[in-house]
């Protein structure tokens, strides 16, 4: 089998898969108090439609959709909603928050509703119901970039889509949760395609799925052959990071590059996480909003795995009632809200898991190394390996000198950490970066109202 | 618990750090480094371990002055290492003490430190020092010994790129007569200590491209431009002049090549740029050793190369995805 | 002798040709001059002769020249610039002939003096810089509205008007021209601009509640409302906890600042400083 890659740099970090590969995805117990944000996806947050001391019960509408972009927010407990506040987010944002104390029982029983299938035929549904169902589900992309699903679904009327790209890559080091998703849900999964198939109307399906995951591609050909979905294939990836961003995926399967400044529609490509689009078939068959997720606990925790986490829970909560807690909590470093590569890591276990959070990794002070930046000196490993084909130490330097005229290109980043990975004198590169990108808005924006001006 | 740590992603690093990638230089240069000493002697012992000594000193006192912190550190991140080992074995072996001390203050404090340190010099720090050595001293600075001959009763010889330019013709049948090619590549002739092995060097050399510590880029396309610039001479009149094997295993064209060229901060960054560096550099040599006033050209032309490379990184951007 | 003699000729002719290059240089400067003369408003040269020269883009236009373009092709005297302030307005109307506006002196002011009184969470490893904590949301600051402490505004500021100091920045009142550099640059905009005049202002942003911000905040506003009782002039608004003085109605009474007893309510001539000592030696006493 040809093994396809993206062509411009990229860099093979360790993968630490190891601690959580192959292990099934386990519920975890629902907590007695959840906080839901209501800032869990781009675009507008959603507006709250409960007051407190309320009772809500599971499914119910916590928040409401503000215009076009931006996706409903459902409660994943029954309960009572406790307090409303101002409280930081996993994604660090200090965004408005539900405190919900949970009444277990009862939301056991109210889950309940959820595991009935319905009987859908996807053929005689049709396309305008289909997306109704997910937007109502408030399905935002799970892989981390957690846009809104019905928008990316709604492209401008004159871009057309051909081919659509499922993204099983998972080119983060130490996360395995759309492996095991992939593994266990195979077949509903495919479902889920057809249904995006039918929405989208693509003529292509791609599975792409790095070569490091060669039981998930066996698994997918196999049902795909014995399902006979049309269309549909899976293209195995060699190994390499970042294989799942989207530009770079687009570019292994298809060939096609993103042109900068452009989207993947513009190319006729639609992308989506694996499990995004097992929340599209629990959304389309059992009517389910995204209530949990499937997540990654890792690292230096005591039982690694997959798990099946409501919306809400705590991470404190996750790690000690999932992972078994810390090996040693003197020796956690750093705990970090999706990859290693580019997670966030959080100051507080007091932080909820969201719709965007891939995977919890703690880190030890063994994974974990400090140093501090040191001088560059010019080995252009970060432009080797720079998968967008941009020059980061250029952009860094610009940065530092507020050189707006020069950082156009910094736009184009996806901040996907590689320069900052390699360079061997520990220069924050991509934090210097994103920096820029702001630098560069700021110095746009003044150069155009002087245009105004005059 | 303690305090949880919040920095910027990625949270994971590689393991190539700046220390592993200046010893790894160093480790290189060890074969050459041996054979120098089992060729020349205690004298060549002597000028490496004062090469070390006074650079890694002029090192901790650059840093003592500018105050900065950790400065063992820094002192033994190992670039000082490399600086004071690669200026070692670009002299003669006959070096006295005064002139390797002058040497390490020539790189380490002038080259390296008043530009601003790591990262921030122009020019390859043992380059300049042996530039400012050969014009200042030049008399002790082309007193090669004779390999295998040490002591009081050492006699000089002339460097082989020194007979063909001094005495032309007649030095190219004398060169001819004397040597073999295998002489060549394993360092019986006469020359600066670290320069004379092509064999070791090349041993060295592999290690750092296994490594990834350097790249083929520079070193590959000085050798090729300098073998194809002597060579079209060469064949065009060859009692004149000499054959390009002699020229690329004599003088300092491998261990420039493979080990000065290649400096990260004296080089460009792109693999475009590398290439218009490296044949730029192969192309002057040639120029040097064939016309110029000096018999060996690779120190200038890597000096010369080294104030274009702003220029060269202006010019040689890399594609950006998607346009 | 001889050659004496030739070594006076070439010197001769070289200085002979030289000069002649210099004067031909010099004839076709003059009427390059000349040809190529930009028109120019003189009272824009005069106008820029009297502006600070900064450059600091307060008043809005990149730079002096283009204010002094500005102002002599609109002739508006309400065009302000506030580093040279009142003074120069007066000197600019003189020059043109036209009345001054009256304007009034603004100072930057950090509402905010946690610092050293509030708790942090997490270790912030990372690059010291305002915008670098902001852009990747990794706040070790408790307190989601206080300042950083990391200054920014310390960089941005050309008059060296504004310094960390207890961990947060405080603004030197006498140096500070309202150039807005620093109300710029700070990424959580946590400085304002406020007339000079006003001295009393309440130094905290933080809408939460007053027990979240008793538990990472000495010195922030509790939500209290005794400052809105003792204000005999309506001047302090009230809003999910946080107060604040309009500047416009307020009469410098100082009648809330001895009220106020988390400190957070200050008096900027007394020096924020000096209150903050006097926190200081009452937490001493406590331990």
């Amino acid at each position: 089998m040809l093994k396809s890659t993206f062509n411009l740099g990229g860099i093979h970090p360790p993968e630490n898969k190891k601690y959580s590969e192959g292990k099934e995805i386990r519920n975890i117990s629902v907590p007695e108090q959840v906080s839901i944000n209501l800032n869990q996806h781009i675009g507008r947050k959603a507006k709250a439609v409960v007051e407190k001391k309320q009772e809500v019960s599971v499914g119910d509408i916590l928040g409401e959709a503000d215009g076009f972009i931006s996706a409903l927010v459902h409660s994943p407990v029954s309960g009572t909603v406790k307090k409303i506040e101002q409280k930081m987010t996993a994604a660090g944002m200090v965004e408005s928050t539900l405190t919900i104390d949970v009444d277990v029982e009862k939301t056991a029983e109210d889950s309940k509703k959820y595991e009935m299938k319905k009987e859908v035929d996807i053929d005689q549904t049709s396309k305008e119901d289909l997306l109704k169902m997910i937007q109502d589900a408030g399905i935002v992309g799970q892989g981390g970039a957690t846009f809104p699903m019905h928008v990316k679904l709604s492209p401008p009327p004159d871009k057309q889509v051909d081919i659509l790209i499922l993204n099983g890559a998972e080119c983060e080091p130490y996360l395995t949760a759309d492996h095991q998703l992939m593994l266990e849900k195979t077949d509903e999964i495919l479902l889920g395609v057809r249904v995006i198939q039918k929405v989208s109307n693509v003529k292509q399906v791609h599975i792409g799925i790095e070569e490091n995951k060669p039981d998930a591609i066996k698994l997918f050909t196999e049902r795909i052959s014995a399902t006979g979905i049309q269309n549909c294939q899976v293209s195995a990836l060699k190994t390499k990071y970042p294989q799942g961003g989207e530009k770079q995926l687009i570019n292994a399967i298809t060939g096609r590059e993103v042109p900068s400044g452009k989207l993947p529609f513009d190319v006729g490509v639609l992308v989506q996480n694996v499990g995004t689009i097992f929340a599209v078939y629990e959304a389309v068959f059992y009517g389910k909003p995204v209530i949990d997720r499937v997540t990654t606990i890792t690292g230096f925790v005591k039982k690694p795995g997959n798990f099946r986490i409501r919306m809400g829970t705590a991470f404190s909560h996750a790690i000690e009632d999932g992972a078994g807690g810390f090996i040693d909590e003197e020796r956690v470093r750093s705990v970090v809200n999706g990859g290693p590569m580019m997670g966030k890591s959080i100051r507080q276990l007091d932080v909820s898991v969201m719709k965007g959070t891939s995977g919890i990794v703690a880190l030890s002070d063994h994974e974990f190394v400090f140093s501090e930046e040191g001088p560059c000196i010019r080995c252009g490993r970060c432009i080797d390996i720079c998968p967008m084909g941009l020059m980061p130490v250029n952009l860094a330097d610009d940065t530092i000198l507020k050189n707006g005229t020069e950082l156009l290109d910094s736009m184009d980043c996806i901040e996907c950490g590689s320069c900052s990975y390699v360079c061997p004198t520990s220069r924050k590169l991509v934090h210097w970066i994103k920096i820029g990108k702001g630098v560069y808005r700021t110095w746009k924006a003044k150069e155009e109202s002087y245009k105004t001006d005059q | 618990m303690r305090e949880l740590i919040l920095t910027s992603a990625p949270h994971v690093r590689s393991g190539s750090q700046l220390k592993n990638i200046m010893y790894d230089v160093a480790l290189a240069l060890l074969p050459a480094t041996v054979w120098s000493v089992y060729k020349f002697g205690m004298p060549a012992l002597n000028v490496i371990l004062f090469a070390l000594a006074s650079g890694l000193a002029f090192e901790a006192l650059s840093l003592y002055m500018q105050r900065k912190k950790n400065i063992l550190s820094i002192t033994f991140d190992g670039s000082a290492i490399v600086t004071a080992l690669l200026l070692a074995l670009n002299l003669p072996s006959s070096s006295p003490a005064w002139l390797v001390i002058t040497g390490s203050f020539v790189a380490i404090v002038i080259a390296k430190h008043t530009f601003g340190g790591l990262g921030y010099n122009i020019f390859n720090p043992a380059l300049v020092a042996r530039v400012f050595l050969l014009i200042s001293f030049p008399v002790q600075m082309t007193k090669w010994l004779a390999p295998g001959s040490f002591g009081v009763d050492a006699e000089t010889i002339a460097t082989p790129l020194d007979l063909i330019k001094t005495e032309g013709a007649a030095g190219i049948e004398k060169i001819t007569s004397d040597y073999t090619t295998l002489d060549f590549f394993l360092g019986n002739t006469g020359g600066s200590m670290g320069e004379v092995s092509a064999a070791m060097l090349l041993l060295g050399a592999l290690y750092l491209m296994v490594r990834k510590v350097i790249t083929w880029e520079v070193p590959i396309t000085i050798l090729a431009s300098l073998f194809a610039f002597t060579g079209i001479f060469y064949l065009v009149n060859d009692a004149e002049y000499a054959s390009p094997v002699l020229h690329l295993l004599s003088g300092g064209a491998i261990l420039g090549a493979f080990f000065m060229a290649t400096d990260m901060v004296t080089s460009p960054m792109t693999r475009k740029g590398m290439i218009i560096f490296g044949v730029s550099i192969g192309i002057i040599t040639g120029l040097i050793r064939l016309f110029g006033g000096y018999p060996e050209g690779i120190s200038f032309a890597i000096i010369i190369m080294n104030a274009v490379v702003p220029i060269i990184d202006k010019y040689t951007r890399v594609k950006k995805f998607g346009t | 002798m001889n050659e004496l003699v030739n070594g006076w000729q070439e010197i001769a002719i070289t200085a002979a040709s030289l000069a002649g290059i210099a004067f031909l240089a010099g004839v076709a400067l003059y009427y390059a001059a000349k040809v190529f003369a930009v028109e120019e408003d003189p009272m824009v040269e005069a106008i820029e002769d009297i502006l600070p020269g900064a450059n600091c883009g307060a008043c809005g236009v990149p730079g002096c020249f283009s204010f002094a373009e500005k102002v002599a092709k609109t002739k508006d005297m309400s065009l302000y610039c506030p580093v040279g302030g009142q003074e120069l307005s007066d000197d600019m109307a003189d020059l043109m002939g036209l009345e001054a506006v009256e304007q009034d002196k603004l100072v930057a002011r950090v509402m905010c003096q946690g610092g050293n009184f509030s708790t942090r969470t997490g270790q912030y490893q990372g690059i010291k810089s305002c915008s670098a904590v902001s852009t990747i949301h990794q706040y070790d600051l408790t307190c989601p509205y206080g300042c950083f402490g990391y200054g920014d505004c310390v960089t941005s500021c050309d008059f060296d008007a504004i310094h960390i100091i207890n961990g947060v920045a405080l603004v030197d009142e006498e140096k500070c021209t309202a150039c807005d550099a620093c109300v710029i640059d700070c990424p959580i905009n946590i400085i304002e601009m406020q007339p000079y005049d006003k001295t009393v202002f309440i130094a905290c942003k933080s809408i939460d509640s007053g027990g979240a911000v008793k538990k990472y905040c000495e010195v922030g506003c509790t939500g209290c409302k005794k400052c809105v009782k003792a204000c005999e002039h309506e001047a302090i608004h009230f809003d999910s906890f946080l107060a604040t003085i309009i500047p416009d109605k307020c009469t410098n009474c100082n009648d809330c600042v001895d009220k106020c007893d988390t400190h957070t309510i200050v008096i900027s001539k007394d020096g924020i400083a000096q209150i903050k000592d006097k926190l200081v030696e009452n937490a001493e006493v406590n331990v």
